[in-house]
């Protein structure tokens, strides 16, 4: 999958268009530079791509061969598992082992993301530093499993303080660069060069859906739809395709009344409304502003039509914004001539 | 001429340290923060930050995390903060205030009017940790918008950093945070720049790195004030920042941020402050 070796992409860089930047105080600099330089020179290297597919085999993660779901008119609908976060991980991972790191750090959301990390970290005989947010703190099923893999995990931070685990992992970090390697498992999580980095690792998902639609399809899709809540599916399903002349398109939930801020400190951009507050890519911003990747939400969708996919993508496992893109392909596509239409999902957290 | 130069020009001739101290903002009336100002004022501080809150304090430590939280949830705006600043303004004419803030806040204010603001308010300097001046030449126009209305932007220097070998680009870097600098400049003893108490003060990198600083600026002719920060709480900490480091001064944030969480009167952190302000004097 990752192939002889793993390449940068000549896309990287700290700029994505109006929310991205670099945003951090100079003193860090250094050791965000040093960082890219290292991670630059040492995943072009065979013994690192060999690494990372080590790695992502321990992790097992699901195909993301496309499944056929149904014709609607002229178009056919398939579905694609998202492997775009354990693609980042395992990246990290296997790029956290290469640079020497004494321990790895990370702050996390989702239960997975934290059992990948710790399967991981014991596999690299790495040890984790994992902080956990308030509400993964309460589950004490998790925690016991972390620790008996040897996790050091931190439960209290986020319930006494701000309910922001990477913004400590990251403090963890930056404290000790040279000892410590910080595990962001989303694209807009980290300053440049951590969005970066992860956006490459994530593609390599797109990578392996791209071969098998053209092993499968014969070519590259006519749409892609990618589920969309913090970007990290889109950047890795739809980065491969920039410049086949798919069209692509991300879903998600709207949120009323949008208020943006955008900093590149420990995350990058903040789409706000209300009580609800999403942190989403910069480059994936930066894809929706220049009009790569159409952005659409799903307003007046019913969810209710996808109901009848296949066995292994069961609805009540999937991602309310994956239920959301699933139903938007299916509502489109009567108005397309589309031959192949792909939709990419991802779990419910 | 800016407040902070008179202020720092003064304490030179007197031979002291300066003493920054750090006020919360509050949502109207601030009857709380106002006090708070005044107390400092009174205690003796010589420059007071006031704070700008952000909802993602990545570079706050426990303490000022609280304080950040306790921002949020009375939900202070930007626009409260300045309202605050020019209140103590009118009751401080003389008195340096500097804003603090993370970059965020910038763009949810705005930068055109984030600089208009911290004028009319009466700021003198602000404290944006994480705008980064050096790697960026200002390119969003923002230091040099704020100096159009003599309002100084405050760099933080490690004490990593300020031992950069020649040659190498944090070389590079440090002159021109050097050369950027105008009102007083922070080194910092702790590589990440995490704000909280800590137990012992790194003496001996600070040291050193304070007399790299200075030497810059005598090179590049960029004389500026050095103010320690980050872990400086106590009075034998503060008298070894100014006598035996050789800054000009003291930033304590979390040391009296704490006890004003706790609960602690007034008058008992009044008494604390002004025990600090003592060890800047202490031959």
């Amino acid at each position: 999958m990752v192939g002889s070796a793993f390449e940068v992409d000549a896309r990287t860089k700290e700029y994505f268009g109006q929310f991205g930047g670099f945003y951090v105080p100079d003193p860090f600099t250094p050791a965000l530079d040093d960082l890219d330089a290292k991670y630059k020179t040492t995943v072009t290297t065979a013994a690192f791509a060999s690494r990372l597919q080590a790695l992502l085999d321990v992790l097992e993660p699901e195909s993301v061969e496309p499944v056929t779901w149904k014709e609607v008119g002229a178009a056919t609908i398939y579905l694609s598992w998202s492997r775009a976060h354990r693609c980042a991980i395992a990246g990290h991972c296997a790029l956290a082992e290469a640079l020497g790191a004494k321990e790895i750090v990370a702050g996390i959301e989702v239960a997975q993301h934290a059992l990948d990390i710790a399967l991981l970290g014991k596999e690299m005989g790495v040890p984790a530093r994992i902080v956990l947010s308030a509400e993964l703190s309460a589950r004490m099923d998790l925690v016991s499993t972390l620790e008996g893999v040897g996790c050091e995990v931190d439960t209290e931070t986020c319930g006494k303080l701000f309910n922001i685990p990477v913004m400590y992992a990251f403090q963890k970090w930056i404290a000790n660069p040279g000892a410590r390697y910080f595990v962001p498992t989303q694209v807009n999580v980290g300053p440049y060069p951590f969005p970066s980095i992860t956006g490459s690792f994530c593609a390599l998902s797109g990578q392996l859906l791209r071969a098998k639609c053209l092993e499968q399809l014969g070519q590259a899709p006519a749409s892609i739809f990618a589920a969309c809540r913090y970007g990290t599916t889109p950047v890795g399903a739809l980065r491969p395709f920039l410049d086949d002349g798919v069209a692509l398109a991300t879903v998600e939930e709207r949120a009323e009344g949008e208020r943006l801020d955008s900093f590149c400190g420990a995350l990058v951009l903040v789409v706000g409304s209300g009580e609800t507050e999403r942190i989403i890519s910069p480059e994936l911003a930066h894809w929706w502003e220049t009009g790569k990747v159409r952005r659409c939400y799903a307003d007046g969708i019913d969810p209710g039509g996808a109901t009848d996919l296949p066995a292994t993508f069961d609805v009540s496992t999937l991602s309310p914004a994956s239920v959301a893109a699933v139903a938007t392909a299916e509502a489109l596509a009567a108005r397309q001539q589309a031959s192949a239409i792909i939709v990419v999902v991802g779990r419910s957290e | 001429m800016n407040r902070l130069d008179m202020v720092f020009a003064e304490l030179r001739k007197k031979g002291e340290g300066a003493l920054v101290t750090l006020a919360p903002s509050e949502p109207p009336p601030f009857a709380h923060s106002l006090e708070i100002a005044d107390m400092f004022a009174a205690a003796g501080a010589d420059v007071v930050e006031i704070a700008i809150p952000s909802t993602f304090p990545w570079m706050e430590g426990e303490t000022m995390q609280r304080h950040q939280l306790e921002a949020k949830v009375a939900e202070v705006r930007t626009t409260d903060s300045f309202s605050l600043a020019t209140k103590v303004r009118e009751g401080h004419p003389d008195l340096p205030l500097v804003a603090i803030n993370f970059t965020c806040v910038l763009f949810s204010h705005g930068v055109e009017r984030y600089i208009n603001d911290c004028a009319q308010a009466g700021f003198d300097a602000v404290d944006v940790p994480d705008y980064p001046l050096g790697r960026s030449g200002d390119d969003q126009g923002f230091v040099s918008g704020l100096l159009e209305h003599n309002v100084y932007s405050v760099n933080p220097i490690s004490d990593t950093l300020a031992m950069a070998g020649e040659g190498t680009k944090e070389y590079q870097l440090l002159c021109d945070m050097v050369r950027l600098s105008r009102g007083f400049l922070f080194v910092m003893a702790v590589p990440g720049g995490v704000s909280g108490v800590k137990d012992t003060l790194a003496k001996q990198s600070l040291a050193r790195a304070v007399r790299r600083v200075r030497a810059l600026q005598e090179k590049l002719n960029a004389p500026c004030p050095i103010v320690l920060v980050c872990g400086i709480s106590t009075p034998e900490q503060v008298h070894a920042s100014i006598r035996d480091i050789g800054a000009d001064g003291v930033m304590v944030g979390s040391a009296v941020s704490r006890p004003l969480l706790q609960g602690t009167s007034l008058s008992e952190v009044q008494r604390a402050v002004e025990t600090l302000k003592d060890a800047t004097r202490w031959k």
